[in-house]
């Protein structure tokens, strides 16, 4: 009896966390293709509000800014990811703890205290505000995203198999690209799509960062709501949803699932027999 | 041996790390072609020799020389030298095929070039079927064998390989052993082959050096080091061995008179004891015939036996202590029987330095070192 009462209320929980998580999303998604401007009710099926929002030259150019942006701070996340997380394996236990450290505290740091400190580092150097103080900001919180997952594989994956191609002839270089890069694959996946999408919802960020002349989609929406919930902003927030979701299942394609589930499961290959 | 065919030369090679000294003052040859097997126990430094032959660390002090070339400071890549990995460490995103081309990849051959050759090696191991397959489909064994193949494919000058049998079991091991022989013989190619496994060193080798505790003890021919060992630690870890205490005059025919107690046995021995000095008279279990209670050189009741197939060891409680005999045949001893033991004087051997009566405490260790290959061969050694 009692164990059924628990299965009730486990699966009562988890089902009423999952409505009241894709709920929200599932009501952006129709309401995207609700004919009825006020949204009061359902109007009947349209895709009105979304050639309206392709044809919005506004929309055009701040989804080509933030997906700019999104690329670049993808790049260069990797890239501080990778080197950091390789560079950890011959650190000293100082330097590795220090570096540690500095990942955490951009993991764990308000994201506004870091966009207004950046802010007036900027205003500081007389910096102007705009694309690439964006690009900066993002990199320098989501980069510690990107290493937190580089550093685990590199961890797993050890140094046996450089040492194996080393001894085979390959340079230090070599070593690397044939065998150590194509081992993290996986891993940069996830950590790219994980960046990516960061960045492209990103608002806070953004908007201090943005100054006047760089406005992303959800710096853009966030202008919208404030007057009204127009059917447009839900087709913006749809076109955001399936940007994401394509995002995803082309790291799945690029991996396969099976590597990236055990990816989060933290074995190497060799231990997969 | 000359500079020619001596395909490699450590020079007082040392190796600290922090206080710890893992290598002392190693002097080694090996000679063009040799099967050489670096044998001891667990953390005796045989691992960090093998990892500087390759280049994979750096000797403290001392050179080290591969085909009179100096090759102290080169790293791994430009070297002749190749490495069978205790793990294998083959690469799990390339085919059993790629992972034996890598090598010739890094020289820049061309696919016409790189092809027969990988086909004529995989036919040596045996593994041309499976050409196609990711490592991780590979039985142990088969694992084992592209490693191999993947070093010998570069045709280096010295091949080491780091335990690489530790992760079989029994019977792959033989047939392994076997493969790794033959193939030694049909490329020519000097080994330097690294286990605690004395029988398998002993099997395969031409000579072997033991190691303990960073110092290389003694280097023969494995008929040698197991009948003429130098040290005790040497006849403790190559097999099971008896010591006795005793005192050693000289005796007839380049031999020694060993005293101990009120018996006087004639042996032999190395040419430098000293007359009146103390040595340890090392008496193999096998060595031992058992004769009739009143009998023989030594008495004692048996407190243990145990039966491994061909034959039945015995354990015998002497006055010197318990000794370790081998019954073949159809005698037949229970707990508790009195027997007498002899030995001829050209089956024992004597060892200067004063020893610990009894049995030696190899089999003990022994043991212990096998069971720690099973559970985590990657303890460093």
């Amino acid at each position: 009896m009692t164990k059924h009462r628990s299965l009730w209320l486990t699966g009562g929980v988890t089902v009423l966390v999952l409505v009241l998580l894709y709920l929200p999303i599932i009501m952006v998604f129709l309401n995207s293709f609700n004919a009825d401007p006020n949204l009061a009710g359902w109007g009947g099926f349209t895709t009105r509000w979304f050639s309206q929002v392709l044809q919005d030259q506004r929309i055009r150019d701040d989804f080509i800014t933030s997906l700019t942006i999104a690329l670049a701070t993808t790049v260069l996340s990797l890239l501080i990811a990778i080197t950091a997380s390789l560079w950890m394996r011959s650190a000293s236990p100082r330097g590795r703890a220090m570096l540690d450290i500095t990942t955490v505290m951009r993991l764990v740091l308000p994201e506004i205290v870091v966009a207004v400190g950046l802010f007036v580092l900027f205003r500081w150097l007389d910096f102007p505000l705009g694309r690439t103080t964006v690009i900066i900001g993002h990199t320098v919180f989501l980069s510690a995203y990107a290493t937190v997952v580089l550093q685990a594989r590199v961890a797993t994956i050890g140094t046996s198999l450089e040492a194996a191609a080393a001894d085979l002839g390959a340079t230090p270089w070599r070593a690397f690209r044939r065998v150590t890069l194509p081992q993290l694959y996986p891993a940069i996946a996830v950590a790219g799509l994980l960046v990516f999408t960061f960045s492209l919802d990103d608002l806070i960020t953004s908007q201090f960062l943005g100054g006047g002349s760089v406005e992303t989609l959800p710096v853009l929406l966030l202008g919208l709501i404030r007057h009204q919930v127009t059917p447009s902003v839900n087709a913006v927030g749809s076109i955001l949803i399936l940007i994401t979701l394509l995002t995803f299942i082309c790291a799945l394609a690029l991996v396969g699932v099976r590597t990236l589930s055990n990816l989060s499961s933290s074995r190497t290959e060799s231990e997969e027999e | 041996m000359t500079k020619e065919t001596c395909a490699l030369r450590l020079s007082k090679v040392h190796r600290r790390f922090g206080d710890y000294v893992a290598v002392e003052e190693l002097d080694l040859s090996i000679a063009d072609g040799e099967f050489f097997s670096l044998i001891g126990p667990s953390g005796c430094g045989k691992t960090t020799t093998l990892r500087m032959i390759a280049g994979l660390d750096e000797p403290t002090s001392g050179t080290i020389e591969v085909a009179g070339l100096d090759v102290t400071r080169t790293p791994p890549h430009r070297r002749p030298v190749n490495t069978v990995f205790q793990h294998y460490a083959l690469f799990p995103h390339l085919d059993v095929q790629e992972n034996v081309a890598f090598g010739l990849r890094e020289r820049r051959m061309s696919n016409a070039e790189i092809r027969p050759r990988v086909d004529n090696i995989l036919e040596l191991v045996g593994l041309q079927q499976r050409k196609n397959h990711k490592p991780r489909l590979l039985s142990g064994g088969q694992q084992q064998r592209v490693a191999l193949a993947r070093a010998l494919v570069l045709e280096p000058k010295v091949l080491v390989l780091d335990e690489p049998l530790g992760a079989l079991d029994l019977k792959l091991r033989k047939s392994m052993q076997a493969l790794l022989r033959q193939v030694q013989r049909e490329v020519g190619i000097t080994f330097i082959y690294v286990t605690h496994d004395q029988e398998e060193a002993f099997s395969m080798s031409t000579r072997v050096g033991v190691m303990n505790g960073g110092v290389l003890e003694q280097v023969g021919p494995p008929r040698d080091v197991y009948q003429r060992p130098e040290t005790l630690f040497v006849a403790d870890f190559v097999g099971a061995s008896n010591h006795i205490p005793v005192t050693v005059t000289g005796g007839p025919d380049g031999n020694y008179l060993a005293q101990f107690g009120s018996h006087q046995v004639i042996s032999e021995g190395p040419a430098n004891l000293v007359d009146n000095s103390s040595a340890a008279l090392v008496v193999r279990p096998e060595g031992i015939t058992l004769t009739a209670p009143s009998a023989g050189i030594l008495q004692g009741t048996v407190t243990d036996t145990s039966y491994s197939g061909p034959q039945e060891e015995l354990t015998v409680d002497t006055p010197v202590g318990k000794i370790k005999a081998v019954a073949r045949g159809a005698l037949d001893c229970k707990i508790g029987d009195n027997v007498g033991m002899t030995w001829d004087a050209s089956s024992s051997w004597l060892v200067a330095g004063s020893a610990k009566s009894g049995p030696a405490k190899s089999t003990a260790s022994d043991e212990g070192d096998r069971a720690t290959d099973l559970v985590d061969g990657s303890v460093a050694s």
